[in-house]
């Protein structure tokens, strides 16, 4: 119910729009059943001979009305019901976003990544159609049989009330009964491609293995059990739909021979006239066609109610990471109260709780810009283990600090707390405040980053800079590209700057983006630098240009360098080591290395690999 | 498209045969039935007849009407049968086509693409072969019996059903071609926009780094309202089609009727022909706009079988399997490459040039060179996964293309750079290299392969099941695995393309100690990036553009080749020193 509440939010401001379009909707279905009507009256008229043709004027103009009418209908409905679609969906994304954007990343990445998306994907595209496919052909067959029901109660009622049977019998027992049938091989169905899809994915991606070790057929036979499986269960289920079907033909053609059969006695007594009979046939032949579309309605909304609790869980979740809230107390003092959800909003109604109205005005700022880290501890849900346990390194304002370690030691993790992705637990101390006293964007606005697995938007590679500083001169760009070694590949690239990059950078290679992202925070002027395995995927040389770019860049900034290079880690002022969370080694270059250590090994192996 | 795609029904054509002849034998049933329900109506209304008089009528259309209701179940599961019986069979003949393409196809290729066709390609054939297929024959054979019934009750109506039904084929071809690529275009810019609502939210986190994240509100509303109105201006015209043919349908019935009102009048026409040619009017009509629906909606099986075909036409690049190829028993291997030259279909330059060595048995050679030399093209074929637009691959003087393919893979065990373990238990993934080995054999492997220790910390040890939503192994433990298959499997040669991603210093160990051990006896062909390897091989290869430009140990390297110094020095940033050693 809460469910069909928060959908109708989607509605509600389109009221008069979908009343039209169901208005259209029913109008469509009533001239065709208007149309079988008047010329069922008409032909029967016309057989009693009538002494003048003017007795047959009313019926031709209705047949002729209701004949071209229908089209008419028909297609501004289509027109209105899908421009009304359309302001759905932009609705939809608009609400969906605005709901994502604050828990972001932590709602969209902490059960596997991707697969939230994905999900999120195929729901938005599932309520697009909501309106065309779940609502309108219920509140289109109530009409039309409401108005069925009139004509021929008119001038029969127990003839009305078994068409109102039939026709509900065909547009709600049939579609409720098929779609319970349905659902237990629904659930095999799904079942059975899931697993299709999965051995697809394996054999697809392991094909190399598969092959070298000449285990094709084995692996075939494997794909051909569980087609077989799926056929099977795809078998059942058009066992339903056959029924489905058959039943539908059936009560439509019944309902006709009902209506006769029930007129037949009535016309033989004079108690309807034959000319109605004729007419009555035929409209109990049309009206099911507005009971056609309701079994494929039914299926859809199992599936849309399924997606808009989905859509729903998603957008209910709260922020892991929540801005301070301030006010100003009587005693015009400014205090920072606790967040928690409702409850947050202030009770004064005078005081201002628009978030944009209050920032500015009181929300302090870092007096200066060294970064104390004390304890810092992390886990990404309640139950998983800890990533981050216990880490403490100071980064004074100016000085250069490397965290090295293998990938999973939760390296990664600090640059995302650093930058207010998540709420951590211990101490972050910037500029003498604690990090979470400050919003979040003014945390940002602070600390430039080339996060792990930088992301290239799918527009053109100006675009994908401006992010960073959106009104970036040209020679603003040109100085940022020259930084990162990305001036030839520009040059390169058949439109230059104009170029799309494709989606998420397909059309670069994995260093260019890497560089893409570096050129962005170079274009930023930021007192705190996070770079996040900034030389990743590039070849030595060009790696050793973006290393002194950087140090260059950062002479007179602080700078966390993030990686498992060691390569130009003696230009670093202090080098942490980490395993497993915590710190195990650190000291500057020189002096890691002659203790001995896991840095001493990391820098052994790093130095056999002569080409990568 | 549809002549190539109806070629793949030619084995279940029993099954389209018979979902046409069930849908004609139901469209005979409604002139049955509109004929009865005409004389049923007739003898009522004109001859003034009670039920008794007219009870075998009803009878009979009852019966009618239960026949309809058994054609339309038999009908529908008729034409799904044969939809889910072609699915099937595509599908597999797809996923074996695709075996023959093999890795080298493959890695040109989106592998999620490839997935998706296979799997979601082929289910949304459905709605075509189900539906649009069978109605192509009925929507002419059916208004075509009840045009026959109504030209011998009614010239003049059937007249007017000869003239309209032209022109609504016609308008669905004329509006129908110009609507195809107008909604072609909507729904390209359509999953543009959905793409770029995607793209946001993937990308929220970094948009969020850069305080961009809340400015995407308004981006998101307003380009979603601009597409709304372009889109409602070309569907204004996109929906004159249906517009056209709804008209031409629902004027048609109005005309027969309007006609067939007057004729009455005059008397030239009787009331029982009047009324079956009215009855028959909607379902004149019906099929063939039921075909134009039928085509709109299987517009995406229709882009899906295009792309199922097109891959199904690709000629594989390796060698094929021939059962009756060349086996060479009991004698030591050796591998050359005379004059090989390899070029990729859509490439513009060769993978590689020229390409002359020869593997002795029980060597170990060394593949260096910068990436894009080259390096796993040369793995790619003496896998067989390629074979060499010039140029000649022999084994002890046999030309691979006579070799038995799958006895030659018998004879190679091949350890890839990064490790793609199936879904199943360790156990499983082991036994691909050795099908028939015992638990101790897998345990003894393990130990060679250093994999011993993380796997006895597994839940379930070797029955741990990993891969597609499996326990998730580290580079370095899955390289390890690979390893072990390589013991297991104990073939007399071993190709490997040693991982270059940084593993942690515990895998690195184990793996190097591994890799000497398998060196050992094995004839080797292994692209390395580390010196040790390097180091110890018999002899090295430098790669560079696709052609070979230097053999030799290391040392001799060292101090004579220059790309081979250059890429020494780039990547350590260790000066040579004179003579070769170097400091590090």
């Amino acid at each position: 119910m809460k469910i069909i509440g928060q959908l109708w939010r989607f509605f509600s401001p389109f009221k008069f729009r979908m009343a039209l379009s169901v208005l259209l909707g029913f109008s469509t279905i009533a001239a065709g059943t208007g149309l079988m009507f008047t010329s069922g009256y008409l032909i029967a008229k016309a057989a009693l001979h009538p002494s003048t043709i003017l007795l047959l004027w009313v019926p031709i103009v209705g047949v002729r009305f209701f004949g071209l009418s229908r089209a008419v209908f028909r297609y501004v409905e289509r027109y209105v019901s899908h421009d009304l679609t359309f302001r759905m969906l932009t609705r939809l994304r608009v609400w969906l976003y605005e709901k994502i954007e604050p828990v972001a990343p932590a709602a969209l990445q902490n059960t596997q990544s991707g697969e939230v998306l994905t999900t999120l994907t195929g729901d938005v595209d599932t309520l697009q159609n909501l309106y065309l496919r779940v609502v309108a052909p219920p509140l289109v067959g109530v009409l039309i049989l409401a108005l069925v029901y009139v004509m021929v109660a008119h001038f029969n009622l127990p003839i009305a009330l078994v068409l109102l049977g039939l026709l509900l019998f065909a547009g709600v027992v049939v579609p409720f009964w098929t779609h319970r049938l349905s659902q237990r091989d629904n659930e095999g169905v799904i079942q059975s491609r899931g697993q299709m899809y999965t051995e697809l994915l394996d054999v697809v991606e392991g094909m190399t293995e598969v092959v070298s070790f000449n285990r094709m057929d084995d692996a075939f036979a494997r794909l051909e059990a569980s087609q077989a499986q799926l056929s099977w269960q795809q078998i059942r289920l058009s066992q339903v739909s056959g029924v489905s079907v058959g039943l539908s033909a059936w009560v439509q053609n019944f309902a006709a021979l009902a209506v006769l059969v029930m007129a037949i006695p009535l016309v033989h007594t004079g108690h309807l006239s034959g000319v109605t009979m004729t007419a009555l046939v035929l409209t109990a032949l049309a009206s099911f066609e507005a009971v056609g579309p309701l079994p494929a309605a039914f299926q859809s909304l199992g599936q849309t109610m399924e997606a808009a609790r989905r859509v729903s869980a998603l957008a209910a979740r709260q922020a892991v990471v929540r801005d301070p809230v301030w006010r100003e107390d009587r005693h015009r003092h400014v205090t920072m109260t606790s967040v928690d959800g409702e409850n947050s909003l202030p009770d004064d109604t005078d005081l201002p709780n628009e978030p944009g109205a209050s920032d500015a005005a009181c929300h302090p700022m870092p007096a200066h810009y060294n970064l104390l880290v004390r304890n810092l501890r992390f886990r990404y849900q309640e139950s998983a283990r800890e990533v981050v346990r216990g880490v403490s390194f100071d980064l004074p304002y100016g000085k250069h600090l490397a965290i090295v370690g293998a990938s999973g030691s939760g390296k990664s993790t600090i640059a995302s707390l650093l930058l207010r992705l998540w709420e951590y637990e211990g101490s972050i101390l910037f500029g003498d405040g604690e990090l979470r006293a400050y919003n979040a964007e003014a945390v940002r606005a602070l600390i430039s980053a080339v996060p792990q697995q930088p992301y290239l938007f799918h527009t053109t590679v100006l675009e994908n800079l401006r992010i960073a500083k959106p009104d970036a001169t040209h020679s603003e760009l040109e100085q940022a590209i020259a930084l990162a070694q990305l001036s030839e590949m520009i040059a390169r690239l058949p439109e230059g700057y104009e170029t799309l990059v494709g989606e998420q950078g397909a059309a670069l290679s994995g260093g260019e983006r890497q560089r893409i992202a570096l050129a962005r925070v170079f274009l930023q002027s930021s007192p705190v630098l996070i770079l996040d395995e900034p030389t990743n995927g590039l070849d030595a040389v060009t790696e050793q240009k973006v290393m002194s770019a950087i140090l260059d860049a950062a002479r007179s900034r602080s700078l966390l360098l993030i990686t498992h290079r060691l390569v130009g880690l003696a230009k670093m002022d202090e080098i942490v080591v980490m395993q497993e969370g915590r710190i195990v080694e650190r000291g500057a270059h020189d002096v890691l290395l002659a203790q001995n250590g896991i840095y001493r090994t990391m820098w052994n192996i790093e130095s056999q690999v002569i080409i990568a | 498209m549809d002549r190539r795609l109806v070629r793949e029904v030619r084995s279940v054509r029993h099954l389209l045969v018979l979902t046409v002849a069930l849908g004609l034998a139901a469209g005979f049933l409604i002139i049955g039935q509109a004929i009865l329900l005409a004389r049923v109506v007739n003898a009522v209304f004109l001859g003034k007849q009670g039920t008794v008089a007219v009870w075998p009528f009803l009878v009979a259309l009852f019966i009618l009407v239960v026949l309809r209701g058994l054609l339309g179940w038999s009908s529908e599961i008729t034409a799904l049968r044969l939809a889910i019986r072609i699915k099937a069979e595509l599908r597999l003949r797809l996923v074996r086509h695709l075996f023959r393409l093999g890795p080298a196809f493959l890695r040109q290729e989106q592998s999620g693409e490839l997935v998706n066709t296979a799997f979601e390609g082929v289910e949304q054939l459905e709605p075509y072969l189900a539906r649009y297929l069978p109605q192509i024959s009925l929507s002419t054979l059916v208004p075509l019996a009840i045009l026959v019934v109504t030209f011998g009750r009614d010239l003049l109506s059937g007249v007017i059903f000869t003239v309209t039904a032209p022109i609504i084929v016609l308008f669905m071809i004329l509006i129908g071609k110009t609507a195809q690529s107008v909604t072609d275009r909507q729904w390209k810019t359509m999953s543009v926009l959905s793409a770029h609502f995607f793209d946001v939210l993937r990308g929220l986190t970094t948009l969020k780094v850069f305080n961009r994240s809340r400015a995407q509100v308004a981006v998101i509303a307003r380009i979603s309202d601009d597409y709304r109105k372009t889109t409602m201006g070309v569907l204004r015209v996109a929906f004159l089609s249906s517009f056209a043919l709804e008209l031409m349908a629902t004027l048609g019935t109005a005309m027969v009727a309007v006609g067939i009102g007057l004729r009455l009048l005059s008397g030239h026409l009787s009331f029982v022909d009047g009324l079956v040619v009215l009855l028959l009017a909607p379902e004149f009509y019906a099929p063939i706009r039921a075909l134009g629906a039928q085509f709109h909606a299987s517009i995406n099986g229709v882009t899906a079988a295009n792309r199922i075909l097109d891959i199904l036409g690709i000629q594989p690049l390796g060698l094929e399997d021939k059962p009756e190829g060349e086996v060479l028993t009991g004698v030591p291997l050796s591998i050359e490459f005379t004059n090989v030259t390899f070029r990729y279909l859509r490439s513009r330059t060769n993978a590689l040039t020229d390409a002359s060595f020869r593997i002795a048995p029980g060597e170990t050679v060394a593949i260096v060179g910068p990436s894009g030399a080259g390096k796993s093209t040369v793995i790619d074929l003496v896998l067989g996964f390629l074979q060499p637009q010039s140029g000649r691959l022999s084994l002890n003087g046999v030309a691979f293309d006579n070799l038995s393919m799958s006895w030659w893979r018998d004879q190679v065990a091949y350890v890839p750079q990064t490790t793609h373990l199936l879904h199943g238990t360790i156990a499983d993934n082991l036994r691909l290299a050795r099908p028939t080995c015992s638990t101790a054999d897998m345990e003894a492997a393990c130990r060679l392969a250093d994999a011993e220790a993380f796997i006895r910390e597994l839940p379930q040890g070797l029955n741990t099941v990993v891969g597609e939503g499996g326990a998730g192994l580290s580079g370095g433990q899955a390289q390890r695995i690979a390893m072990a298959r390589a013991f297991l499997k104990n073939s007399p040669i071993l190709i490997l393309d040693e991982p270059t991603a940084h593993l942690d210093p515990e895998s690195e160990l184990g793996i190097r100690t591994a890799l000497e051990l398998l060196l050992q006896s094995r004839t080797a062909l292994i692209v390395a990036h580390r010196l040790p390897t390097i180091i110890s091989a018999d002899r090295i290869l430098v790669l560079d553009g696709g052609r070979i430009v230097g053999q030799g140990r290391h040392v001799d390297l060292l101090r004579a080749h220059p790309l081979y110094q250059r890429l020494f020095t780039a990547y350590t940033g260790v000066e040579v020193a004179q003579g070769g050693g170097a400091r590090i």
